[in-house]
Order: structure tokens, then C-alpha cells, then sequence
């Protein structure tokens, strides 16, 4: 099961996204969060940080959330790290892109509080 | 061919094998499958395996809709993929077969009904859309996520406009198409997440509007540029409308005629990949239009040959500034503080002042006291450097404001901006907007001439408008500058005459002449125009400035143009003043105004009309303000010739204050006078004195008012 403690990191060039992230985890116990702004930044912080999980967002400058998740796949130490897709409506051919780089799972905007738990509790529940 | 077959085999088998393993719920496993018969479709097809291609295909199809969670019977699609392997694997076995086997019908019928089913009928199944909530979120934080995200929307929205008008200039610059683009993007984006459906749908069509434009099927014209900064405004309004008091009504707005503008854009535009030629002088105007005939947009004019003249605000916003790491702090906070600071100064200068102090013959604690007067100096400026912010932004507003007023008065103006990293205290920042539009369409509407009228005069048919900014002492002033047609004297003249603001032309200098169109009720405007309103303005304008503790000036050159000088004091907590006795009272009076201070001699008091005295100073007689009688307070020296006169200056005329004695400069912090005494003519505050008693500021203002009133 989730741990509540486990440190998640959350990638979005929007700041009221990653707020509103945020505050969904807050709400399902899980404070230990940490952000970044870019792919870039991201790879930053899982160099720096011990990260137990991602969530980040698709669109993003300088690095995108595909080309993280592939890059975090490719890597040694992070090929399994548990790694959540936020990707827009109507976009299944990101779904698509990011299932076949093996991404632990999506989910859509706008979402509730109770999907982004959901998807949370699938990923960490097969481990 | 064999290879391909037996290479094929192979990998089919592997994905039976995977099917049988993987979870239906098992996304990853999904995705491996998924990958799996991509290749084998991806082969089959480049055999020319046609009906295993189309199988493959299938059973492709069903997977992803698996993975976006769109099958009702998630088992049934597991099933069908597997019936859809063993088919091609019997077709692998005769693969000269091109003919569907019988087992095959039953598969394609099912997978036709498979097909049909794409959305979960029953809403039990928790769908990957959240169910449409009506409009706004309920999260416990919704409110403070509108604020951010309101906030953050606004900023984007003066990147927009700036990045746009730079494209007017630069129509094939990538950097700008993209930053508008992401611009949009990210506002459909929250607004989405923050299920503001109209803001989100309108944002998503400007997008797509601006995806185009990214991938060069349209090309950015100024018909495109104009209708983008209408999207803007509509924008700005629906998100001000989020603001507001009260519920936040998104019917209010109807965006069925710009979502038909789009598409009318879109078709409009031939899908036509301009060759990128930055850098050389954009000469792009005969190009597009040797495009279909019957377009009639307009195409980017050529713009003038000294294109780099476009000033450096309006150039690209780089992405955040590289070397600024910044806080955000309550303002509420930051008041305090500088409240505090404030009274520290007080403080400290009442321990300096003591006279015990004076009287105590210690080097050292000299020393001391002198270090501590020193830091808390150096603590006041710091803490009011606080609030200073930059003029830039609001600097940078007016280049917008300039080019709409240029549309549609058909005029053509440049805006250049100088001094944009001036520095100014928040609170004023606002209250300059509205003064800085008014100038601006006062000197396209009345200062810059046509260019036609330009050219007949010998002048460019463009005119240009300088915007500056520079600190001096203790004012930051700023300038607005047209080589327009200066002020018509004439014309002034007469109206004030009819509005009955002057009588007869008693002499009245040039100065004093454009002095006249600060005062209430002027208007040289032969008719309203939807511009200029109704020539309300420079009397609004003058009093926003003085509200501002400011002044306003102004110094015209008819035929060559006109400048507009106003200078706002560096902060309105602190006063540069000089401080001056009379009688018991101490008072302080703001440097800004003082010209110079003199003791008058007995010949040259003039009295008139037995109540006015006039002082004959050079070649010009300065009225003679008596201050002590204006505030009921006993002097000290009863004739002008035996005490001192300030010699003041506001809006162009002169007055002299009489004041028994000069005690010296000052900076002193403001106190507000409280809501009893606000309203009293003459006085903008009080301040508390090195030897503990009040000292009250003089509104000069007022006096100028008040003084020959009575």
C-alpha cells in the first residue's frame, strides 16, 4: 500500500496546478511533496532527492512529461519508479504514447480528488 | 518472404503468451501488448499480409481502447484479442490464403459490435472524465485557487499582448508565435482543471487558432493580430468577471461570434508554409496577397525602415528573468513594517534631539548615536525600497494603448520608452494608469496631426511619442513628450474666455496660457470624439497627480509638439520638506514647491485694494500669503519686511507664504491627520518633530486655494 510518509514529486510549468496537486495529496495524507517546473528541474530534484514517486504533467517547456517519463524508463536507477501521467482531454494519443513507454499510470484533467486516489492506490497495490 | 513469416510467428506467439498473462487491469502489461501488435502489424503490412494486418489492427484497436478505459467488458475485449491471435496464426500457416477462414466471420461481427460500444453506457463505471459539475470546483480551496489563478492568467495575458504586438514587426518569429501559443494553452489548461468551461472552451479555440500559426498552415496577419487582442479582452473581462462581487456569471459572455471568427480565419488562410526569412527587413506584403484573389485581409504592412526603432519593452518577454529570485510577500505585512521603521526613525530622532543629550560631553556616546542614526537612515531606505516596484509594467501597457488609439484615429504614432527600471511606490503604480491613457490619447487625438497634415509640414508621417522616467532628488519624474502640433494658444484662449475662466487677455504668459487647460470644465475638442471622451481630462489628470502628492507641468512649442512633465515624490510616507516657524507653530512645507526664500524690503510691499499685499520681486509682483492669519496662529513678526517670505510655485503660478523663521531641511515622516482633520484645506498631514511636538505639512494646494478666496 501507499505509504503516506514516501516523498512524491510533482512537475508542472503551472503553478496553480502544482498547488492544486498539492492540496489533493494533502487531502489523501500525503505531505511529503516536492515540485519542479520542467522535465529539467524534475531530473534535478531525482538527482538530489530520493523520490518514491512522480506525477507530472505532459506539456511543459524545456523538457516534456513524455520525454521525463522515457528518460526515467532508459535510466538505471529509476527505470521502476512509480510514474503518474497527467495528460489533457481528449488526447488518448498521449495515453497511448505514455502506456507504451510503460508509464505506471494516467490520469485526465480535470480530475477529482477521489480519481487521482484511485489511480494512487492501483499503482502502489501491485507492488 | 519465409524469414518474414517465421520472424512473424515468433513474435505472435510471444504476445499469446503475454495475453495470457497479463491482468486486464494491468495498464503496463497493457502497454506491452500494445507495443506488441504494433510490430506485428507494423510487419504483416509491409509483407503484404493484408487480412493478418487488418487482424492485427482489431485486436490493436481493442487494446487501446482497454488503456483509455472506454470497453464495458473489459474480459469480452481479452477474449476477442485472443480468438483475433489464433486467427492469424492460422493464417500463418496458410498464408497463401487470402481469404477469411469461417471462424473469422463470428470474430469480425463481434468486433463490430465491440466497436460500436466506445463510450461505458451505465456512469456507474467510474469514467476517465470527471461527470460535467456545474461550472466552478468545490474543493475546500477553490477560493484561494481562483486568486492564484487569476493572478496568474492576468500575467499571461500581458505577455500575450506584448509578445503580439512584437509579432506585428516579426510576423514569422517563432519565439513569439510559441510563447502566445503556450500562453493560451496554459490558461485552457487551469481553467479546465478549475472547470471554468467557458474560459476553457474559448482558450482552447484561441489555441488551436495559434497552433496553426505554429506549424506555419497560417500566417500571423494583422487582421489575425487584431482579433487575438480582442480574445484578450474578452479574456480579461470573463476572468474579472470571476473577481467580482458576487457569483461569477459566465452566461454574461458570448463567444459564438469569435469561435465563428476562427473558423472564418482558418479557412480564409491558404495552407501556405512561409519560407522563414528573419532577419532581412519583412517585406511580406506582396506574397500573401498574390494568394486567392478574393482575400481581402489585411496583409502585414511594411513597417517603417527604422524597424529596430520598436522600443525594447515591447520586444519579446523572455520567460521569466534569468537572475531574479523572488519572494512573495503580504502587503499587509510589509505596512507593517514600514510602519514600524517609520516610528523608529521618530523615535530615534527624539533620543538624538534630547537636549540632555546635548549637554553630556561623551565622545563616544556622540559616536554612538551618530552610528545609530546612521543605520536607522540606512533602514529606512531599505524598507522603502520594499515597495518600490519598476514602472516598467505599467510603462509597457501604454504601448498597447498607443497602437489602438492609433488604429482608430487613423493616426500613426511610435511609442518610445526610456527609464522603464525607474523604481516607484506601489501604491502609485495603479493610480498612474489611468492619468498616463488619458495623456497618451490626448497627444494621438490632439497632439499627433494626420499624416497627411505630417508630410505637409514637412515632418514624418509617423510621430513619435517619448514615455520617461528618471529619478531627481527626492521625485521621480516622468515625461511625456510628442512632436505633434504643440498646444493652440489661440484656440485655448478663446475657450477659456467663453467658459468664463479668465477675463480679458490680461497679460497672461505662454506658460500661464497652457496652464489653462488644467482647469475643470475645459474642453478644446470642436466635437466628442469616441477618443477623447469628453475632454475631462487634464483637470482629472491634474487632480490624480496632487492626489499622488505630485504636480503637473506642461511646456508647448506650437507646430513642433508638447511636453507633459509630472513628477510624483519617491514615497508617500516620507515628505522632503523645509521646516518654518510661525509664531508658536512649527510647519513643514514641501520642497517641491519652494522656488527660493527671501527677505522682502519695506518699498517694495505693494498693498492693493487695501487687502491684498503684492510683493514686487524682479519684474513680477507675487502675491503675499499671510499664513498666520490663514491658520489663526499669533506671529512673531507682524510686517512682511521684518520676517521671511517662501516664494512657492503650483500649476504655473507663484505665491509667497510668510513665515517668521527658517529652521532647516527635512525629511519627515507622513502622519495622517485622521478622519476629523482630513478634510481641513491647506494641511496633507503631520509629522512628529525632533523635540516631540507635531509639525503639520502644508498642502500648498490648498493655500493657493484658500488664500485670496475669502
Amino acid at each position: 500500500m501507499a505509504d503516506p510518509n514516501m516523498k512524491i514529486l510533482v512537475v508542472d510549468d503551472f503553478q496553480t496546478m502544482r498547488r492544486i496537486v498539492r492540496g489533493v495529496l494533502k487531502e489523501l495524507g500525503f505531505t511529503n511533496v516536492v515540485e519542479a517546473d520542467n522535465g529539467v528541474a524534475a531530473l534535478e530534484v531525482l538527482r538530489t532527492e530520493k523520490i518514491d514517486f512522480i506525477v507530472s504533467d505532459w506539456n511543459m517547456p524545456e523538457m516534456t512529461g513524455i520525454d521525463l517519463l522515457k528518460t526515467v524508463r532508459a535510466s538505471e536507477e529509476w527505470k521502476d519508479l512509480p510514474f503518474l501521467m497527467v495528460t489533457a482531454e481528449g488526447k488518448s494519443a498521449q495515453v497511448l504514447e505514455a502506456v507504451k513507454n510503460r508509464v505506471n499510470n494516467y490520469v485526465v484533467k480535470p480530475f477529482t480528488p477521489a480519481t487521482l486516489e484511485e489511480k494512487i492506490k492501483k499503482i502502489f497495490e501491485s507492488k | 518472404m519465409a524469414d518474414d513469416i517465421s520472424k512473424l510467428t515468433e513474435e505472435v506467439d510471444k504476445l499469446a503468451l503475454e495475453l495470457m498473462v497479463v491482468e486486464p487491469t494491468d495498464l503496463m502489461g497493457l502497454g506491452s501488448l500494445l507495443q506488441q501488435l504494433e510490430l506485428i502489424e507494423g510487419i504483416s503490412v509491409a509483407c503484404n499480409l493484408a487480412p493478418i494486418g487488418a487482424l492485427a489492427a482489431a485486436c490493436r484497436k481493442v487494446v487501446e481502447k482497454a488503456i483509455l478505459n472506454e470497453l464495458e467488458d473489459i474480459e469480452k475485449g481479452f477474449d476477442l484479442v485472443g480468438k483475433g491471435i489464433e486467427l492469424i496464426q492460422k493464417h500463418l500457416t496458410n498464408p497463401s490464403q487470402p481469404q477469411p477462414l469461417d471462424a473469422g466471420n463470428s470474430f469480425w461481427k463481434e468486433m463490430e459490435t465491440l466497436e460500436g460500444i466506445s463510450i461505458p453506457e451505465g456512469l456507474e463505471k467510474t469514467p476517465e472524465v470527471a461527470p460535467p459539475l456545474k461550472e466552478g470546483l468545490d474543493l475546500t480551496e477553490s477560493g484561494e485557487v481562483y486568486s492564484d489563478f487569476i493572478s496568474e492568467a492576468t500575467e499571461h495575458l500581458e505577455a500575450i499582448e506584448l509578445n503580439i504586438i512584437s509579432l506585428e514587426q516579426a510576423p514569422h518569429d517563432k519565439e513569439h508565435i510559441n510563447s502566445v501559443f503556450r500562453a493560451f494553452h496554459t490558461i485552457k489548461g487551469v481553467s479546465g482543471f478549475l472547470n471554468l468551461q467557458k474560459i476553457n472552451k474559448f482558450s482552447h479555440a484561441v489555441e488551436s487558432l495559434l497552433d496553426e500559426a505554429r506549424n506555419e498552415k497560417l500566417s500571423i496577419t494583422r487582421e489575425i493580430i487584431d482579433f487575438i487582442l480582442e480574445a484578450v479582452d474578452l479574456l480579461k473581462n470573463m476572468i474579472s468577471d470571476l473577481k467580482g462581487p458576487g457569483r461569477p456569471d459566465p452566461s454574461r459572455f458570448d463567444i459564438e461570434p469569435y469561435t465563428a471568427k476562427i473558423r472564418h480565419l482558418q479557412q480564409c488562410e491558404a495552407c501556405d508554409s512561409v519560407p522563414s526569412t528573419e532577419g532581412a527587413t519583412p517585406t511580406d506584403t506582396p506574397h500573401a496577397s498574390s494568394q486567392a484573389a478574393d482575400r481581402n485581409t489585411n496583409t502585414v504592412r511594411i513597417p517603417p525602415p527604422a524597424s529596430d526603432s520598436l522600443p525594447e519593452a515591447s520586444r519579446e518577454q523572455k520567460k521569466g528573468d534569468p537572475g531574479s529570485a523572488t519572494v512573495k510577500v503580504d502587503t499587509q505585512k510589509l505596512d507593517n513594517l514600514i510602519d514600524m521603521v517609520g516610528e523608529l526613525v521618530i523615535a530615534q530622532s527624539l533620543v538624538q534631539q534630547n537636549p540632555v543629550f546635548s549637554a553630556i560631553n561623551n565622545q563616544k556616546l556622540c559616536r554612538d548615536i551618530s552610528q545609530l542614526k546612521r543605520i536607522t537612515s540606512e533602514l529606512q531606505k531599505a524598507s522603502m525600497s520594499l515597495r518600490m516596484i519598476p514602472v516598467r509594467q505599467t510603462f509597457q501597457k501604454m504601448v498597447r494603448v498607443v497602437r489602438d488609439l492609433c488604429n482608430k484615429s487613423g493616426k500613426k504614432a511610435d511609442l518610445m520608452i526610456a527609464g522603464e527600471d525607474t523604481e516607484i511606490d506601489r501604491s502609485m503604480v495603479d493610480a498612474l494608469y489611468d492619468p498616463l491613457v488619458h495623456m497618451m490619447r490626448n497627444a494621438v487625438d490632439h497632439g499627433i496631426e494626420t499624416p497627411e497634415k505630417r508630410r505637409e509640414r514637412g515632418k514624418s508621417e509617423t510621430g513619435r511619442i517619448d514615455l520617461r522616467a528618471y529619478q531627481k532628488g527626492s521625485h521621480i519624474v516622468i515625461e511625456i513628450e510628442d512632436d505633434g502640433q504643440g498646444l493652440d494658444r489661440t484656440k485655448i484662449l478663446k475657450k477659456a474666455r467663453e467658459k468664463g475662466l479668465i477675463s480679458g487677455e490680461n497679460g497672461l504668459s505662454d506658460h500661464q496660457i497652457d496652464n489653462l487647460i488644467f482647469e475643470a470644465g475645459f474642453s478644446t475638442a470642436d466635437k466628442v470624439t469616441d477618443v477623447s471622451g469628453r475632454g475631462v481630462g487634464m483637470d482629472v489628470v491634474k487632480q490624480a497627480f496632487e492626489k499622488l502628492k505630485g504636480k503637473v507641468e506642461i511646456f508647448s512649442t506650437e507646430g513642433a509638439g508638447c511636453r507633459f512633465v509630472m513628477l510624483v515624490p519617491l514615497t508617500l510616507a516620507i515628505v522632503d520638506g523645509v521646516q518654518v516657524k510661525v509664531g508658536e507653530e512649527q510647519y513643514i512645507i514641501p520642497s517641491v514647491f519652494i522656488r527660493e526664500t527671501l527677505r522682502p524690503r519695506e518699498n517694495d510691499i505693494v498693498k492693493i485694494h487695501d487687502r491684498e499685499e503684492v510683493l514686487k520681486v524682479r519684474n513680477t509682483l507675487l502675491p503675499i500669503v499671510r499664513l498666520h492669519d490663514l491658520f489663526g496662529v499669533t506671529p512673531r513678526k507682524h510686517d512682511p519686511w521684518e520676517a521671511l517670505i517662501v516664494v512657492t510655485e503650483c500649476n504655473g503660478q507663484q505665491k509667497g507664504l510668510m513665515i517668521d523663521d527658517l529652521v532647516g531641511k527635512q525629511e519627515v515622516v507622513i502622519k495622517n491627520l485622521g478622519e476629523t482633520l482630513e478634510g481641513v484645506k491647506g494641511l496633507s498631514g503631520a509629522t512628529i518633530l525632533g523635540d516631540g511636538r507635531v509639525g503639520l505639512i502644508l498642502d500648498v494646494h490648498g493655500i493657493f486655494e484658500i488664500a485670496h478666496a475669502a
